[in-house]
């Protein structure tokens, strides 16, 4: 059986449980992400996951209580200018932070075998040899002192369609929901391949990847939190 | 191996002078291949201090547009560069699809003057000696062309180099003193270097260096044939000399056959589609560096 699918995608956390452990988990990493700065490191969290499995919601909470002089948070999407017409690769190069400074993906260099293979917008032989040129990217980056934290948040299918429903009736939230979401829902099954490709080829010693249970909102929001904080105390 | 290379080719001023053009002109015309194809080339110079890198690198950019290729002189890392991963400042300098970058020193710096002078602990530079290829390959297999010269003298000749420029006044030869004592150390380093990091799509091109216009004449025979050769395996196209446009037939008092009316001046003929290359043989354009005509 596939990692994905032998997540539990019905663990859930009742509402005050919730609010106590990612009030905690807030607190914590405020004081171990300040450590980290001080002591002129940096954290790179790099997230990745289905569209409305909850990316955006994870790094607003994790950063919450966190001085935002101290972080970065790059959303990553299709490339362009510059980016377009160098290495893949580059554009992550860019945006390493400085010492003392941490960076968060919202989503990553992963790109180039997750929507890239799917989509064809790179040849088999290319996103083929990326996992290998990905594993020496991140040893250079762990190598070098960053603490890096990795996650897939998953969701199931049925899961996402009742939350694309529920973005397209907000307002607030409508815009978020686009053709391409669509589109991507139909390529399901070839994303769910293309993942665990990258789950099995890209969980190294030095980089593992930790996947979420995201059906439920709040379970997930603990679940990255509460490993964050444990990651910072390791590297600490 | 390094005592094996001959030195002793060398050439007259008169030889090197009457190659250079054809030198340009080779290199204008892979230049404007590669432009059109899109591929990132890659000229990184390493060697002993006082072999004439500065001087090669000088006459092989010398006629080449400033817009498209640009050289990088690397030296020891910035506060800002260490605190990123050691890679980072490279890659912060290679050049997109179509670009020249031109490296003055590079990531070898690392396995050389950072190893013998103990700027760095011995697993670093152990470290680099796998991190360097990894990254090389990386760029090559992504489908830049990569071409690697190290310009080599001997021990006497760099004495002998030292002597001069201390007699002309010349100042910053600590390094050139230091490497000159140190030199069978740096032999050490040069040698593992070459070994270790000479691989078939990123191979090392020893320049014998006793002779300057000897050394640049390679230097232009090997880029030109370097990258000529990963063009052609990547199946460029060859491209038909550029031709000047014809002035509009209005603008001339006897105009014969001046071609359809509306053609617009500094577009080429040829390949229309690069209109901020120059248009013409051989570097008759608009920057001043190509004021010289065939």
């Amino acid at each position: 059986m596939g990692r994905l699918a032998s997540l539990d995608l019905n663990l859930s956390l009742p509402q005050d449980e919730y609010h106590e452990r990612l009030s905690e988990a807030q607190e914590k990493i405020a004081v171990l992400s300040e450590e980290i700065r001080l002591s002129k490191r940096s954290a790179i969290v790099a997230f990745e996951g289905w569209d409305a499995a909850g990316k955006g919601g994870a790094i607003t909470r994790l950063v919450e209580k966190v001085d935002p002089r101290s972080y970065v948070a790059h959303s990553i999407g299709a490339p362009q200018g510059d980016d377009k017409t160098h290495h893949y690769l580059w554009r992550f190069w860019r945006r390493l932070p400085e010492a003392g400074r941490s960076a968060i993906f919202d989503r990553t260099w992963y790109g180039r075998v997750l929507v890239e293979r799917v989509d064809g917008f790179t040849p088999e032989h290319a996103w083929r040899r990326a996992y290998r040129e990905i594993n020496e990217f991140e040893s250079q980056l762990v190598r070098f002192g960053h603490v890096l934290v990795k996650f897939f948040i998953h969701i199931d299918r049925s899961e996402q369609e009742r939350r694309f429903h529920e973005r397209a009736q907000d307002p607030l939230t409508a815009w978020k929901l686009t053709e391409e979401d669509w589109r991507n829902r139909e390529k399901w099954d070839l994303y769910v391949e293309a993942i665990e490709d990258a789950l099995e080829r890209t969980s190294t010693a030095l980089a593992p990847w930790t996947l979420v249970e995201g059906n439920d909102k709040h379970f997930a929001r603990v679940k990255v939190l509460e490993t964050v904080v444990r990651a910072f105390e390791e590297a600490i | 191996m390094l005592e094996s290379i001959d030195l002793s080719p060398s050439l007259t001023r008169e030889e090197y002078a009457a190659r250079k053009p054809n030198f340009e002109r080779e290199l204008f015309d892979i230049v404007r291949r590669s432009r059109q194809a899109g591929i990132p080339i890659i000229v990184l110079f390493e060697g002993l201090e006082g072999a004439g890198k500065g001087r090669a690198i000088y006459d092989l950019t010398e006629k080449v547009d400033p817009r498209v290729a640009t050289v990088y002189p690397i030296g020891p890392a910035r506060a800002y560069e260490r605190e990123r991963p050691w890679l980072w400042r490279f890659w912060m300098k290679l050049p997109g699809r179509g670009e020249i970058a031109i490296f003055d020193e590079s990531w070898y710096r690392r396995l050389l003057v950072e190893r013998v002078e103990r700027k760095v602990r011995r697993k670093e530079w152990r470290a680099a000696q796998d991190e360097i290829p990894h990254f090389e390959r990386a760029l090559v297999d992504d489908g830049a062309i990569l071409v690697k010269l190290f310009l080599y003298v001997d021990e006497r000749t760099q004495k002998r180099r030292i002597a001069r420029a201390e007699r002309r006044g010349q100042p910053g030869l600590g390094p050139w003193r230091r490497q000159n004592r140190k030199f069978s150390r740096w032999e050490e380093a040069i040698e593992e270097m070459l070994e270790r990091t000479s691989t078939k799509e990123a191979s090392w091109s020893i320049v014998a260096a006793r002779c300057g216009r000897f050394a640049r004449a390679q230097v232009f025979e090997t880029v030109i044939s370097d990258v000529r050769r990963a063009l052609d395996e990547r199946g460029v196209p060859l491209l038909a000399p550029p031709v000047a446009a014809a002035p509009p037939a209005s603008r001339t008092a006897s105009s014969s056959e001046s071609g359809a009316g509306s053609v617009e001046l500094g577009r080429s003929g040829g390949d229309g589609r690069s209109p901020s290359h120059a248009a013409g043989r051989g570097g008759e354009g608009r920057s001043p560096s190509h004021a010289e005509g065939t």
